[in-house]
């Protein structure tokens, strides 16, 4: 689906596309459905906690200087190690309710439940049947987050997303999709919700974390890694689908799955194309994570290079702080501030590809360069969301009196969790729609794996020239006096 | 996203009948797997001092964003000159180094 489609297309119709009920001309694009509910999510968390906000705030640096009244309302299934159930339950420890795992769970489901069950009724005018597919689709998402959350899965990143996908793609290659579940299958609008609410965590105010060292690796690399990935699988490979070709580049280059998602909502990928992406992503990520400190400690590479290394080229946030602890304390504080910076870059990277995508692949053969009217019909207008959403809490985080204890206490206690199930659900929902066979297409041949291993090993090189150049030779004093 | 790509599949009680015992095959294989295998290999000595070891950093390996990393905020802190104010243990567990 076009994610720029308007109120009056048909294929913006997904409900009506599944059930095969006659076909009724949305009254809001997903797109700005999925604005309107991160946005009122995004204001309902943050007067949240500007309203709880002590008048005096006082002199410490304690964390707990801020708090969100929905902390522990809103959550997810915490981890285990043999008994599943001690995911949503502690049992041998008495906690308060509102610290119980399984209170954060209901708490999502509910708020998520009745919001989306009012968007979705005004958007289509099927509500009824949403809440009862939504209640389903939730609980698929909850089993995928338990597990998820064992702990030698999740010590080795192998993401709730992974999981999200293996439970749907089960379901709809065995029984199918059962009926009353279609109408809750929205995967766009969970993608697009996500996202916005993302951009509430994109602070810009936090690019010079590491000076610019940071940014010259974070920034300078990836970029140059993105574009000659893309360019080598259209013009060497030969890629036939521009689109995973984007994907795979933004997920290698940038940050993993978080950049996988934006980047396909962007250029309007396949389904099939962004779990193809996100598997190929999660493999390697586990591989380097062990290997590449090994390689460090074989070599016997600074510690302060070596963070800068791993944190630029392993896909995943979780993945390169552990690496980076594996090697050492400096290793760890420099990988996880690069990742960081190249977190923030996923806005810049969806905004461009999404220009790219409306200005360049989609324009009429015919002619050479699109009107401003064509461009704008085709943007696809929840990347504006994410930029906004970005922007506005940048400029709070930056500016406001007290403005940092307020976005990390929204952050951390409400809407990091709001993003996680939008995303979850969202994976289940791909599983769900997707059928084993129209996964095969884009195994022959192997393009994409080769597409992976020659861009991750472009960046391994270039990351690595360049962590050497910046933090070993350009800012040496710099660095050692600014990581302590 | 393209979902003009979903392949709607035509279900009949006799088609999603059939479909039955693969699903229960799979549940099954996730049961064993989550239910017996994984627990005994959270067991293994090793591999538990290494979960031990990053929750006592604050690392959670899966997170997808910085925002989900417990650690980031201290390393914000330092960075941003509340430094040398760390001292937690962040050498590999004697485990850990062993078999390295």
């Amino acid at each position: 689906m076009e994610s720029s489609t308007q109120p009056d297309d048909p294929a913006s119709d997904e409900l009506s596309a599944i059930d095969g009920e006659a076909s009724r001309p949305n009254r809001i694009s997903d797109d700005w459905l999925a604005i309107v509910c991160a946005g009122v999510l995004l204001i309902v968390c943050f007067a949240a906690v500007a309203w709880s906000r002590p008048s005096e705030l006082p002199e410490t640096d304690s964390p707990a200087a801020i708090e969100s009244p929905l902390k522990g309302w809103i959550g997810k299934p915490g981890s285990w190690e043999d008994r599943p159930l001690e995911s949503l339950w502690k049992p041998a420890v008495s906690l308060p309710l509102n610290q119980q795992p399984i209170t954060g769970v209901l708490g999502a489901f509910a708020s998520l439940g009745v919001l989306f069950s009012f968007a979705v009724g005004y958007q289509r005018g099927q509500a009824s049947k949403f809440c009862v597919g939504f209640i389903g689709v939730f609980v698929l998402a909850t089993i995928a987050y338990v597990l998820a959350a064992q702990t030698v899965v999740k010590d080795y990143n192998l993401e709730y997303a992974l999981w999200a996908l293996a439970l749907g793609l089960i379901i709809s290659n065995t029984i199918g999709t059962p009926t009353w579940l279609k109408p809750a299958v929205l995967t766009e609008f969970y993608i697009k919700t996500g996202l916005v609410l993302l951009g509430a965590e994109v602070l810009f105010s936090r690019l010079l974390a590491l000076g610019l060292p940071g940014v010259f690796v974070a920034w300078v690399v990836t970029p140059i890694v993105l574009i000659s990935t893309y360019v080598f699988g259209q013009k060497v490979l030969r890629m036939e689908s521009r689109s995973l070709n984007m994907v795979i580049a933004a997920d290698m280059s940038v940050c993993g799955v978080s950049a996988a998602i934006a980047a396909a909502a962007s250029c309007k990928a396949k389904k099939e194309e962004l779990s193809l992406a996100i598997g190929m992503s999660l493999s390697f990520t586990v591989l380097m994570m062990v290997v590449m400190p090994l390689v460090i400690r074989a070599i016997g590479m600074d510690e302060i290079i070596a963070g800068a290394w791993m944190g630029g080229t392993i896909d995943s946030t979780g993945a390169v702080a552990a690496a980076g602890a594996t090697v050492g304390e400096k290793a760890e504080e420099v990988a996880a501030t690069i990742k960081m910076i190249q977190n923030i870059l996923i806005g810049v990277s969806a905004f461009g590809i999404a220009t790219y995508w409306v200005t360049a692949v989609e324009r009429d053969s015919d002619r050479q360069c699109p009107r401003v009217s064509e461009v704008w019909r085709r943007f696809p207008r929840f990347v504006l969301g994410f930029l906004a959403a970005s922007i506005g809490f940048s400029l709070i985080h930056g500016l406001a009196d007290g403005g940092p204890e307020m976005v990390n206490a929204m952050i951390k206690q409400s809407t990091k969790g709001y993003r996680g199930w939008c995303f979850c659900l969202a994976f289940i929902s791909i599983g769900l729609e997707t059928h084993f066979r129209s996964l095969l297409p884009y195994l022959r041949g192997g393009k994409p794996l080769v597409l992976y291993v020659c861009g991750q090993s472009l960046n391994i090189i270039l990351t690595l020239a360049m962590a050497y150049l910046m933090f070993g030779i350009v800012f040496r004093d710099f660095v050692r006096e600014f990581t302590g | 996203m393209d979902s003009q790509h979903r392949e709607v599949k035509i279900e009949t009680p006799e088609t999603r009948f059939r479909g039955v015992p693969a699903l229960l095959s799979w549940c099954l294989v996730i049961a064993l797997i989550w239910g017996i295998v994984l627990p005994r290999v959270a067991k293994i000595p090793r591999v538990q001092a290494r979960s031990h070891w990053l929750q006592q950093q604050g690392i959670d390996a899966s997170a997808m964003f910085y925002t989900e990393l417990d650690s980031m905020g201290g390393i914000l802190k330092r960075l941003e000159g509340g430094r040398p104010s760390d001292h937690r243990e962040s050498t590999l567990p004697t485990e850990l180094n062993d078999a390295e």
